[in-house]
């Protein structure tokens, strides 16, 4: 009975060792996939947070209504999107460029604004860069929406406080964003959203 | 008697699925060595092989114990030939899987670490090893003109020192003075002076960094950035003289191998005295007693326990020239003293985890011999089965050789701002000379790293 009980555990052990092999799913054939989080970075189901409430409050606001009525008067409102820094202690530039993107198609689909390329930002960037050398300065977002002709701006930073204890990893992410107008620097709108990711025991 | 005969076959199964062949010293050995000789090419062959994939952009698809140990050896391996993506991508991933380690119990570790070997749990990397891995992936980031992702990394080593004060590792923050110079730099190559001083302030306060005075200079006479701790630094000399449009060239030189772990066997009465030559006590008065009891019989002589052994180095950096002109710097990180102190502070701890294990063999061979002796009447056949389990639990002990193989003996900064253009850069390390060319533009800033020649 003795060996028994010694060897109910080492049976559980062995057992436990080889583990399955993994295999390939869809999300659609598998929809809990996109609901458990994999890492402390952000994925789909955050960005969309991020994207919802912050599009949401640009949509309902004052600069969203002033396009409309410049659209009436038959005034093209131009605006260019500037990269969103990231400020944090996640490597998250790609999922940052993902957000804009989204921004990017909604803008253009509203029919409310004209969005400036982003493409041809880089271009134009890029050129700035090799004509001003030690003078350009790639965080005067001002002087580069009024080289692409754009009278407003979507731009915006991502900050984290992340701590990390003896059975935990917090990243606590608050998202800024705005939309400024060119020629006066008087910011037209801006959202704060935030989300927390953890590793938790 | 089905039920002994199923606890052996279970003892046999179990040793079988713990135990390696022969640990990680014997595992890393080959990439190691060609890492040392300089050539990384073939080193990568090796980590590739035991990451069990054909290339290195592959990562593997199952996650072994060691996975995480391996993915940094190859970041490092990568890095050296200059593939700084690849290298970030291994770094990263590495980085993700040894904070959820962190984290995890290791309840069937446990249990082989008392039975078989520390081998036999999750890693779990040494305090020095979670602040390089930042270290080295900030260096990577920057080598490829990327500060954003090097800030990034800047700030992950910023939590982590955090949390290894926390958890009473505070002495490793003696490290950081490398490491706060390159989130330095990364600030200020980002366009963030007061948070690039900030850390040129850390980096001195955590003992300083060849050519970081300078830095510290030219950083407050050109935007003004200041900090309270590096007020003695401004107050002993003015900044140097530059250029409006001068550009910003760091040079990181890694040399020769930080020293690695390797089995060692020690007699027994040695390995008790060394549990507790720091003064405190890891093993009970009734363990200690019943391990001379043991000794005394002739059953316990020996313990297995990791020691380290210093790799003798190759080459020394004799010179870091930019267009012929010596570069000011010297010696940054002096890892290899790192891993040796680090090292001598857990030696009583592992020895004792050995001793434990051989008691706890001693007790399975025992109580095998007995319930054999009971079953089967038959008293040479209790001690043969006794011998046999305790003869294969020390054969599967494998003392815990691993750690991180592939890290530098030495980082050595060198540090200019040069005329914006072309330049040739020369590195002379040994008899070898390795030369690169680089294009500056006006203001802008490099950072160079030479890591292949051991």
């Amino acid at each position: 009975m003795r060996s028994l009980a010694l060897a109910s555990p080492l049976l559980a052990l062995a057992l436990a060792l080889p583990g399955c092999g993994p295999a390939y799913v869809r999300g659609s054939e598998n929809p809990e996939l996109d609901e458990y989080a994999m890492s402390t970075g952000l994925d789909k189901k955050d960005l969309e947070k991020l994207f919802d409430e912050n599009a949401d409050s640009l949509m309902k606001s004052g600069a969203v209504r002033r396009w409309k009525d410049m659209a009436r008067e038959g005034k093209d409102a131009k605006i260019a999107i500037f990269r969103v820094k990231n400020e944090t202690s996640e490597h998250i530039d790609s999922q940052l460029q993902a957000l804009l993107s989204k921004f990017e198609t909604r803008l253009v689909n509203s029919g409310d604004v004209t969005v400036i390329s982003r493409e041809q930002q880089d271009t134009l960037i890029e050129e700035l860069r090799k004509q001003q050398g030690a003078a350009f300065d790639p965080n005067n977002s001002a002087q580069l929406g009024r080289q692409l002709g754009a009278q407003y701006f979507l731009t915006g930073k991502v900050y984290d406080s992340a701590e990390k204890t003896g059975d935990e990893r917090r990243t606590q992410y608050f998202l800024f964003m705005q939309v400024i107008e060119v020629e006066t620097g008087v910011v037209r709108w801006q959202n704060e959203a935030n989300l927390t990711k953890g590793l938790v025991n | 008697m089905r039920a002994r005969s199923l606890t052996l076959l279970l003892l046999t199964a179990c040793l079988g699925l713990l135990s390696g062949c022969g640990g990680y010293a014997s595992s890393s050995e080959a990439f190691r060595k060609s890492l040392g000789r300089g050539a990384p090419d073939q080193a990568l062959g090796g980590v590739n092989e035991a990451l069990g994939v054909d290339r290195p952009e592959q990562l593997p698809s199952e996650k072994e114990a060691d996975t995480p140990l391996l993915l940094l050896e190859r970041g490092t391996i990568l890095q050296a030939m200059g593939r700084y993506a690849d290298s970030a991508r291994d770094f990263q991933t590495a980085d993700g899987m040894l904070d959820v380690l962190d984290l995890s119990g290791d309840a069937i570790g446990s249990l082989g670490k008392y039975l078989f070997s520390d081998d036999a749990t999750l890693y779990k990397a040494p305090p020095h090893e979670k602040l390089l891995l930042n270290t080295l992936n900030m260096i990577n980031y920057l080598a490829l003109g990327d500060a954003s992702g090097a800030k990034v990394e800047a700030r992950r080593l910023v939590i982590s020192s955090k949390y290894l004060a926390d958890i009473g590792e505070g002495d490793a923050r003696r490290m950081l003075a490398l490491s706060s110079y390159l989130a330095g730099f990364a600030f200020e190559a980002a366009g963030d002076a007061d948070a690039a001083m900030r850390h040129y302030a850390d980096a001195h306060a955590a003992g300083g960094v060849p050519t970081l005075d300078d830095a510290i200079r030219a950083l407050n006479a050109r935007r003004g950035s200041t900090d309270p701790r590096v007020a003695d630094v401004l107050a002993a000399g003015a900044a140097p003289a530059e250029a409006a449009d001068s550009a910003d060239l760091l040079v990181v030189v890694q040399t020769g191998m930080a020293p690695f772990r390797e089995p060692i066997r020690v007699p027994i009465a040695n390995a008790i005295l060394l549990t507790h030559r720091d003064g405190r006590t890891r093993l009970s008065a009734a363990e200690q007693r019943r391990a001379q009891v043991l000794a005394t019989k002739g059953l316990l002589k020996w313990v297995n326990y990791p020691r380290l052994r210093r790799v003798a180095p190759r080459r020394a950096l004799a010179a870091v020239q930019v267009d012929g002109r010596a570069l000011p710097g010297g010696p940054a990180l002096d890892v290899e003293s790192r891993v040796l102190d680090e090292f001598e502070r857990a030696v009583p701890s592992l020895v004792a985890a050995s001793i434990t294990r051989l008691l706890a063999r001693a007790v399975a061979g025992e109580v095998s011999q007995a319930a054999t002796r009971k079953g089967s009447g038959n008293g040479l056949a209790g001690l043969l089965v006794g011998l046999a389990v305790e003869g294969a639990m020390v054969a599967a002990d494998t003392p815990d050789t691993r750690g991180w193989v592939t890290l530098p003996a030495t980082v050595s900064v060198a540090r200019l701002r040069v005329p914006p253009g072309a330049h040739t850069v020369t590195v002379v390390l040994g008899g070898e000379t390795r030369e690169v060319q680089v294009d500056l533009p006006p203001g802008g800033w490099k950072l160079l790293n030479f890591s292949a020649a051991r």
